[in-house]
């Protein structure tokens, strides 16, 4: 015969629980899955922080904070040449981190904007720190420039390549000749370069002391083949020594 | 004749709700018992204000029950238990709503970006409490579900403002501005009403 359905609410949950229908998880399920989070969450910043610090290491391995110092013109070339990809992918990641802190409560009593704004300047500021205060760039560029890189290495060279004519910006420009105030100079990164003819400003400061061999970085209009330079800036600094 | 030993205050005392949660932590599964009849009326009456019909309601209440047993160790019993046990209710009821295309699967809500300045005057709403019952009683269900939610909780639950943003896993601050748009929206409503039929 079968036993009649309790009618009451709580019978029936009590019926459920006595008959093992339904059982409490163990504490260590709820402990393992806030650990679990949690350890994705610091991977998921670790990342953030690391893509961060390579919008960073663009910009710097390029020499594109030179741009700054041309003024509106430089600024808007800045604009130009930013990492934007890079930087969107970061913005992907930071929000995937916010909707995780979410899931705690400090997380969701914190207004979406603000706990994005506070993660986004966190994270950008650390992948500052970690490119321009340590030399773990650095130590993978070099390994970029083997004749048979690694892994590492061939990723890392992705971050720089010669700028191409028509673009305005002569950006590492090996000097190799001078004529007056026209110079000869290559745009070079791992074994490509790219040939430039350059006239300089007569007034320029620098063009007095330039020398074959040195590295300038130029901004500038491009008419017929030639770069006529806005003003010659200190060449991008490369990799910080060991 | 001896006398019998008179019985201290404290074992006539009605547990807390905590306490009777650590009991059913610890396998007293009777003393969830005891928690369901304290909530039952409660989330029933809760149920009602997004779900129509009696039957369904009364399986999602034991549904929510069910999923509060099953997670009832990841309760921290130094919290308070009644917005835990409200927010698994509401979590319940949301997603029948979802499976019945009445709730948006994904929207933003701007609310959550910003924050917003609330001050929470338990005064007004004392003052206020039967007029906005008698408009929830009567316009609700015109309410889009995220302002319905903050109305029942804050009038007919009697829950602090915390307590909600807790229910609604929100920022306190959301919670104070749906209130205020959907008391606003309330009265637009009785307005309107007002004007087409008279004071019927």
């Amino acid at each position: 015969m079968e036993t009649p359905k309790p009618t009451n609410l709580k019978d029936a949950v009590l019926a459920k629980i006595q008959s093992h229908d339904i059982s409490m998880r163990p504490r260590i399920f709820y402990t393992l899955r806030l650990v679990g989070l949690f350890i994705l969450s610091v991977a998921v910043l670790l990342l953030s922080i690391l893509i961060a610090n390579y919008v960073s290491f663009s910009i710097r391995i390029n020499g594109h904070d030179a741009l700054l110092s041309y003024g509106p013109q430089g600024f808007l070339a800045f604009l130009h040449f930013f990492p934007w990809p890079i930087l969107v992918l970061d913005v992907f990641f930071i929000a995937v981190l916010q909707h995780m802190v979410r899931k705690f409560s400090f997380g969701y009593r914190k207004p979406v904007l603000y706990l994005f704004g506070i993660l986004f300047l966190v994270i950008i500021a650390a992948g500052l720190v970690l490119d321009r205060e340590t030399r773990v760039n650095d130590s993978f560029y070099e390994g970029a420039g083997r004749a048979h890189p690694s892994f590492v290495g061939m990723f890392y060279r992705r971050f720089h390549a010669p700028h191409r004519p028509g673009s305005g910006v002569c950006a590492n420009c090996t000097i190799i000749t001078i004529k007056g105030n026209v110079l000869t100079a290559e745009d070079r990164a791992f074994g490509t370069s790219t040939s430039r003819t350059i006239v300089v400003p007569e007034n320029d400061p620098l063009l007095p002391s330039l020398k074959i061999g040195d590295i300038i970085f130029v901004l500038g209009r491009e008419a017929s083949g030639t770069l006529y330079a806005f003003g010659l800036r200190q060449g991008p600094p490369g990799p910080r020594p060991k | 004749m001896e006398d019998s030993p008179i019985p201290s205050p404290s074992s006539f005392a009605v547990p807390s709700d905590e306490t009777l949660v650590s009991r059913v932590q610890a396998g007293e599964s009777d003393a969830f018992g005891a928690l369901i009849e304290r909530y039952e009326g409660k989330l029933l009456r809760y149920g009602r204000k997004f779900v129509s019909d009696q039957e369904d309601i009364r399986d999602l209440v034991q549904d929510a029950f069910i999923r509060a047993y099953q997670n009832i160790q990841s309760f921290d019993t130094s919290l308070r238990f009644s917005p835990w046990m409200y927010r698994i209710a509401h979590n319940v009821f949301v997603n029948r709503l979802k499976q019945q295309k009445r709730f948006p699967l994904t929207y933003i809500d701007f609310d959550l970006f910003v924050s917003h300045p609330v001050y929470e005057d338990p005064t007004e709403r004392e003052r206020e409490q039967e007029e906005m019952r008698v408009l929830i009683e009567q316009f609700l269900q015109e309410l889009s579900p995220k302002y319905r939610e903050v109305l029942v909780l804050n009038y007919l639950e009697n829950m602090a403002y915390k307590d909600i943003a807790d229910v609604l896993s929100v920022p306190i601050g959301t919670v104070g501005i749906r209130l205020r748009r959907a008391k606003e929206a309330l009265k637009a409503r009785y307005i309107k009403h007002h004007e087409r039929y008279g004071n019927t």
